[in-house]
């Protein structure tokens, strides 16, 4: 029994490990196409064998400004999430405490807007964003980023507070509270889980985001993260090794990130799973 | 700041834009006399959409000259902008939203698709200098031209030439398609891809369309199709081609994975003995390879002509109809006309230059370009000028259909000819 226990163990573990194996190795060749030059072509599963080329490192950060970009990135996706976090639990407590006519058609106009592909507003957003002054600004993107995010935040929100029971805030009505003080003092403390998964969905979208950044954003000194390793790519020339080397550097605040909040990612992932 | 005025921005405003003279704008030319009062310097803020990547050779030459312009015109600024992959698209949605750059590069579309957006540029001095090879595809009826050439897109089949040799082949050796087809035979034999293409970036397949369809029409069937209708039976001929060429096994078996930049390593590691593609993929081949031995040659024709190369507009600079700073907007494709300039761009695209005041090092392609240059004649590409606008990604996904066997030519001609319709309807409507 316990040689089977074990032999099972050994296939789950090289289950994972082959997993983990798929996972990392497209890192494995960014890191492998970055230190090596435009002119060694070696497979790129082979590690540089003459030394590491940093001039891509160098081109990453000089010409492409990946140092700005990741600034950018980080302004642009910690207010937008700190914005969807804040608007999608205020605007999701009403909808689902008060379970209106009105309210119901709301929620669902929410919910509707979920399946309308963004690039199909491409074109009017733009439009709209040229006529109020907001490309290239931090608010214009903030703004596209906030709308685009809190639907499914709102939905989590909203599904997460009906789960919790009506008793705990009727208490606090009779103790005296207000609906305000209600909602911050004792509903919002119960929110941390769906709060981190919210946070995780909204963030990693907005730090990823590449096309409604790379219209909206087209000067140097605004581009994020993603567009400004787009800038490496043309139809007539690209140079993947600076490509690979800006996305290695745009990958280290993530990483550093995760390493540090990885019990929070965890909690967050499997919180939506707990609730139903 | 805008009346500061110093001797060198009057000087470079006179040298750069005296070619607008004749033009009425006041800005740039003298109130009085020109030659002894002070002049107004140019001013205004320009955004250049430059359709290439931000390290690339060609941005790089950007940068140095418009340093150079602005420190001769303090008041005027210019910000660069290195395009993505998808050029067309960001500025398709930057003039369907009004909000339209001031210059931007046309790819190969300044007159027949953004005529109506751009400045007629006919009358600057640099107008006159413009290689004559692009007046089929920039001049329209009138001879207006609304973009500044920077060089001049000739194209044909690319091959390696040591790939060929080690078959036995000589580019010189291939004038019809059946000798094309035996080469190909011969390096697929020798376990090497006879045609590589790429199929994640898309475009490259339509150009199976560009580069044989011109042989497959005669003078009648092209003005045919020209005016408006479908000659099927000719296009017809390039998508069996490539059914032809599938069935031979002749592609790179990862071609629904490969880019266009997959093409340039293949051709430059030797591992394909053909691609059809225009000439910037053998100049990245080069940067991958120094000691490659890519060129182009001109491309069979299907009715047993001679023998074509495709010659089209590449890097060329239009200004927006609507710019609030038009002179300065001028001014500045001016001094990039200027034949140091126009010279330095030229090589850096690694093409032959668009004007015939500069010059260009065309590296290690100068062998083909000397062999076959202005001794074969030359087509625009087809799908700009014998097809309607939008037809493009019918051409790619009817290509793309055959080549990868998911459709049959006849279903790929029945799409063309319903799609041609629609849209040259549309067009007239």
């Amino acid at each position: 029994m316990t040689l089977s226990r074990r032999a099972w163990g050994g296939v789950v573990g090289v289950f994972l490990v082959g997993m983990a194996a798929v996972q990392l190795a497209p890192f494995y060749v960014a890191l492998t196409v970055s230190t090596k030059p435009r002119t060694d072509l070696s497979s790129r599963w082979l590690p540089p064998m003459d030394g590491i080329y940093w001039d891509n490192f160098a081109r990453a950060i000089e010409r492409g400004q990946m140092l700005t970009a990741v600034k950018n990135s980080v302004i642009v996706t910690l207010l937008a999430t700190i914005l969807v976090v804040v608007l999608g639990a205020l605007a999701a407590y009403p909808l689902a405490r008060r379970r209106t006519r009105l309210n119901k058609l709301v929620f669902l106009a929410f919910l509707g807007s979920l399946m309308i592909p963004p690039l199909s507003v491409l074109v009017p957003i733009y439009t709209l964003m040229n006529r109020i002054d907001g490309v290239n600004t931090y608010w214009g993107i903030v703004a596209i980023m906030v709308s685009g995010q809190l639907p499914l935040a709102i939905f989590l929100y909203a599904s997460f507070i009906q789960t919790i029971p009506i008793s705990l805030e009727e208490a606090a009505l009779v103790d005296g509270a207000n609906r305000f003080q209600i909602f911050f003092r004792i509903v919002l403390p119960l929110l941390k889980p769906v709060t981190a998964t919210v946070v995780i969905l909204a963030g990693v979208f907005i730090w990823n985001d590449y096309q409604m950044s790379l219209y909206m954003l087209t000067t140097s000194d605004m581009r994020t993260i993603a567009p400004a390793i787009g800038a490496f790519f043309s139809q007539q020339s690209s140079n993947l090794g600076a490509a690979a080397a800006a996305s290695l550097i745009g990958l280290a605040p993530i990483l550093v990130a995760y390493l540090f909040l990885q019990r929070y990612f965890m909690k967050g992932m499997i919180a939506g799973a707990e609730k139903g | 700041m805008r009346t500061r005025t110093t001797a060198l921005a009057a000087i470079t405003a006179l040298a750069l834009a005296g070619c607008s003279s004749g033009t009425g704008d006041s800005a740039t030319s003298a109130p009085d006399d020109a030659a002894t009062t002070e002049v107004e310097a140019l001013s205004g803020a320009l955004e250049f959409m430059t359709g290439t990547s931000i390290d690339s050779e060609l941005y790089l030459a950007y940068e140095d000259i418009t340093e150079a312009f602005e420190s001769a015109n303090p008041d005027v600024s210019i910000e660069l902008v290195p395009s993505s992959t998808d050029h067309e698209g960001e500025v398709k949605t930057r003039l369907a939203s009004g909000n339209t750059p001031d210059l931007w590069m046309t790819h190969g579309w300044s007159l027949l698709r953004y005529s109506e957006f751009l400045m007629p540029l006919t009358d600057e001095l640099w107008a006159k200098d413009v290689n004559p090879a692009l007046d089929p595809a920039m001049r329209d009826g009138d001879g207006a031209i609304y973009a500044l050439p920077l060089d001049v897109d000739v194209a044909g089949l690319l091959y390696n030439a040591d790939v060929l040799a080690s078959v036995g082949v000589t580019p010189e050796d291939i004038r019809t398609w059946e000798d094309f087809t035996a080469a190909c035979d011969e390096i697929t034999a020798a376990g090497k891809t006879a045609i590589y293409t790429a199929g994640k970036d898309r475009w490259p397949t339509g150009l199976f369309v560009d580069w044989i369809a011109p042989g497959a029409y005669d003078e009648a069937a092209l003005g045919t199709q020209a005016d408006g209708t479908l000659v099927p039976e000719s296009y017809q001929v390039a998508l069996d081609k490539v059914a032809q060429f599938r069935d031979s096994g002749y592609f790179n078996p990862d071609y629904t994975s490969a880019t266009s930049d997959d093409i340039s390593l293949a051709l430059a590691q030797g591992d394909t003995g053909f691609s059809f593609l225009m000439n910037f993929v053998a100049v990245t081949a080069y940067t991958y390879n120094p000691d490659a031995n890519v060129g182009f040659m001109p491309i069979p024709s299907a009715s047993g002509g001679d023998p074509y190369l495709v010659v089209g507009e590449k890097n060329a600079i239009g200004i927006s109809s609507t710019t609030e700073s038009p002179d300065a907007a001028r001014a500045y494709l001016a001094f990039l006309a200027q034949p140091d300039n126009g010279s330095v761009l030229a090589k850096a695209s690694g093409s032959a230059p668009g004007l015939t005041t500069a010059t260009s090092d065309l590296g290690a392609l100068q062998a083909s370009h000397d062999a076959w240059v202005g001794k074969v004649p030359s087509v625009p590409y087809f799908d700009r000028v014998y097809m309607p606008n939008g037809a493009w990604d019918t051409i790619v996904s009817t290509t793309e259909g055959v080549l990868t066997n998911q459709m049959s030519v006849s279903d790929a001609m029945a799409k063309v000819a319903t799609d041609f319709d629609s849209l040259t309807a549309q067009a007239q409507s």
